[in-house]
């Protein structure tokens, strides 16, 4: 039992590496998803239905990435709530 | 939640435990106990078969129990269903438990508060349980969609679509003690009744929540130089330190870090307005029908604000937010948030700003510079010598003859999406003030295109280098017949205007 719970362990923390170089990488979202899948199924840290089904939150978050200023790209929307 | 047995007693943050008594907690707050207090606790159980679930049954003499650990401002949407309860159902017995229940102290509606982790016989002692821990949690669709509110309305099996906005905004009650302690500590932390009392939440429980404390502090410092305003910082102990940051050596920004939760609601019955990122000032605001300006970011203002009176929300419009994350780590594309790059000061202090003058009549100084109205005495004659003609990125600044288009949604102007269709050649004068930067250079060729013949094209600029009105010139000439154009050395500004051939 206790050798199964280290191997989930190292498990999530080859895969919390592996995100963690991902974000690292470059900011232009198809290069760095082409990365992220490469490093995934070379290192078969899991399969990419599993990283679909397990991290979808962050595939969304792949959308939009961060440029180098730091700034995202998008505008501020302004919302007025019991004006009248 | 579990249930516990205690084998000796003890106390913990305020809580007695004693002997013979089970209490019901989280599952977290046991692990905590038990590290505290392992030998004074024994078994522990699921709470699952002492709970007798509320279905929207008739509560008429009867008694209910309701209970969520936290958080401090989302106990603020359980405040409205109760209120709701009670008034239908005067006869029942509302028993609430909370272990952050400072926005339910005092409301009237309310039979009997306890904290969490309260005595588990309490189940025995009432006929239906409500534990609604988890709804807004679940990141579910329809919590996405749905006001946190009707969330809870829903989980109580209430129909709340329909109701006006007023039942659905908590309020907060206070006792004659808070109201004498609010008197003496203004007095002793100088606030005086010509104050404009401006309350600033720094930080979330969050770090993905939390607004840029860069930005936070230039909004601070921009409102603590305006005359008799005083900024009261709000925070825990642990933001002592970005409290000193934000305040630096300014008299007039203060620090309140070490009030309690209803010592800050409390105080901020004496606050002209208040601006928070996503927390429990937000809630606390809109109880008191404060104004409000929230700093938004992975969660939509509108799930949380939208039946609050006089409040302003700022959301960024970014392909990944609002993301609903309901997560104590930073975003894991940095921290702060990047969404929030999108939140620039400018659209704070003029979201305040707005506020400030819907209920004094009067602006904060700092907008002389956004308010400052062009002069147009040299190109008046072509702005009249037709019916209405257009005017893109006009500010604040209305004329008779002009139809405004500003993407600002505060100026007021009367057209503020940019992406609407405006006709091709049906105005008789187009202005385009200012906004002269290659993301607008579209918007701009196409303004030109909206003249009619014999119409004017004005592009009116200022501050603007001369190489800038050069390259106007040169541009306007290339399509229309240049009428009129002066750059002024002194103040930096332009104008240039061109006739479009019939």
């Amino acid at each position: 039992m206790a050798e199964n719970l280290d191997m989930i362990s190292l498990r999530l923390n080859q895969q919390v590496q592996v995100l963690e170089q991902y974000r690292a990488s470059m900011y232009n979202s198809d290069l760095r998803m082409e990365l992220l899948m490469k490093m995934l199924v070379e290192k078969g840290l899991f399969a990419k239905d599993e990283f679909d089904k397990r991290w979808p939150l962050f595939l969304k978050n792949d959308i939009g990435a961060v440029g180098p200023d730091g700034v995202m790209e998008g505008t501020c929307k302004i919302h007025f709530y019991g004006m009248s | 939640m579990r249930m516990i047995e205690i084998k000796k007693p003890f106390n913990n943050a305020g809580v007695k435990f004693e002997v013979g008594h089970a209490y019901c907690l989280a599952e977290d707050i046991e692990g905590q106990l038990r590290a505290q207090y392992g030998d004074a606790i024994g078994m522990s159980y699921p709470i699952d078969n002492l709970l007798k679930p509320y279905k929207g049954e008739d509560l008429s003499g009867k008694r209910l129990l309701t209970f969520r650990t936290g958080g401090i401002g989302d106990i603020g949407f359980l405040n409205p269903v109760l209120r709701w309860l009670k008034h239908k159902y005067p006869t029942c017995q509302i028993h609430a438990a909370s272990a952050c229940k400072q926005f339910l102290e005092n409301v009237p509606e309310i039979d009997c508060l306890y904290d969490m982790p309260f005595d588990a016989a309490l189940f025995n002692d009432v006929d239906y349980t409500v534990f609604f821990q988890g709804i807004l949690e679940s990141s579910s669709e329809e919590s996405k969609k749905s006001h946190a509110v009707d969330m809870f309305f829903k989980y109580f099996g209430i129909d709340s679509i329909q109701f006006p906005a007023e039942e659905k905004v908590p309020r907060l009650f206070f006792s004659k003690k808070e109201t004498d302690w609010l008197g003496k500590t203004l007095t002793t932390i100088g606030i005086k009744e010509e104050n404009y009392v401006i309350g600033v939440q720094m930080e979330t429980s969050a770090p993905l929540r939390n607004f840029p404390k860069e930005k936070m502090k230039m909004i601070v410092e921009t409102l603590a130089r305006e005359d008799k305003v005083k900024v009261i910082l709000i925070g825990t102990e642990q933001h002592e330190s970005i409290g000193h940051y934000l305040r630096g050596n300014n008299p007039n920004i203060l620090l309140a870090t070490r009030y309690d939760v209803r010592q800050v609601m409390t105080m901020a019955t004496r606050f002209n307005l208040i601006i928070a990122p996503d927390s429990f000032m937000i809630q606390t605001a809109g109880a008191l029908d404060k104004p409000l300006v929230g700093l938004y970011g992975p969660f939509p203002s509108e799930v949380r604000m939208k039946y609050f009176k006089n409040a302003i929300g700022l959301d960024p419009s970014v392909v990944c937010s609002p993301c609903f994350r309901h997560d104590f780590r930073a975003c894991i594309k940095g921290f702060p948030s990047p969404c929030f790059t999108q939140l620039d000061t400018d659209s704070v202090m003029q979201a305040v700003d707005y506020l400030k003058f819907k209920f004094t009549g009067q602006h904060f100084s700092y907008m002389s510079r956004i308010l400052k109205e062009p002069n147009l005495k040299d190109i008046e004659q072509y702005i009249l010598s037709a019916d209405r003609g257009i005017a893109f990125f006009s500010r604040y600044f209305k004329h008779p003859n002009m139809i405004t288009v500003d993407p600002n949604k505060f100026t007021g102007a009367e057209i503020s999406d940019l992406n609407m269709v405006f006709n091709r050649e049906a105005y008789p004068f187009v202005v385009y003030f200012n906004e002269l930067q290659p993301k607008h250079i579209n918007l701009y060729n196409n303004a030109k295109g909206m003249v009619r013949p014999g119409g004017y094209f004005i592009v009116y600029r200022e501050e603007g280098p001369e190489g800038l009105f050069n390259e106007v010139k040169v541009d306007l000439g290339k399509s229309f017949t240049l009428m009129y154009t002066k750059y002024d050395p002194a103040t930096k500004s332009f104008v240039v205007v061109g006739k479009k051939a019939y």
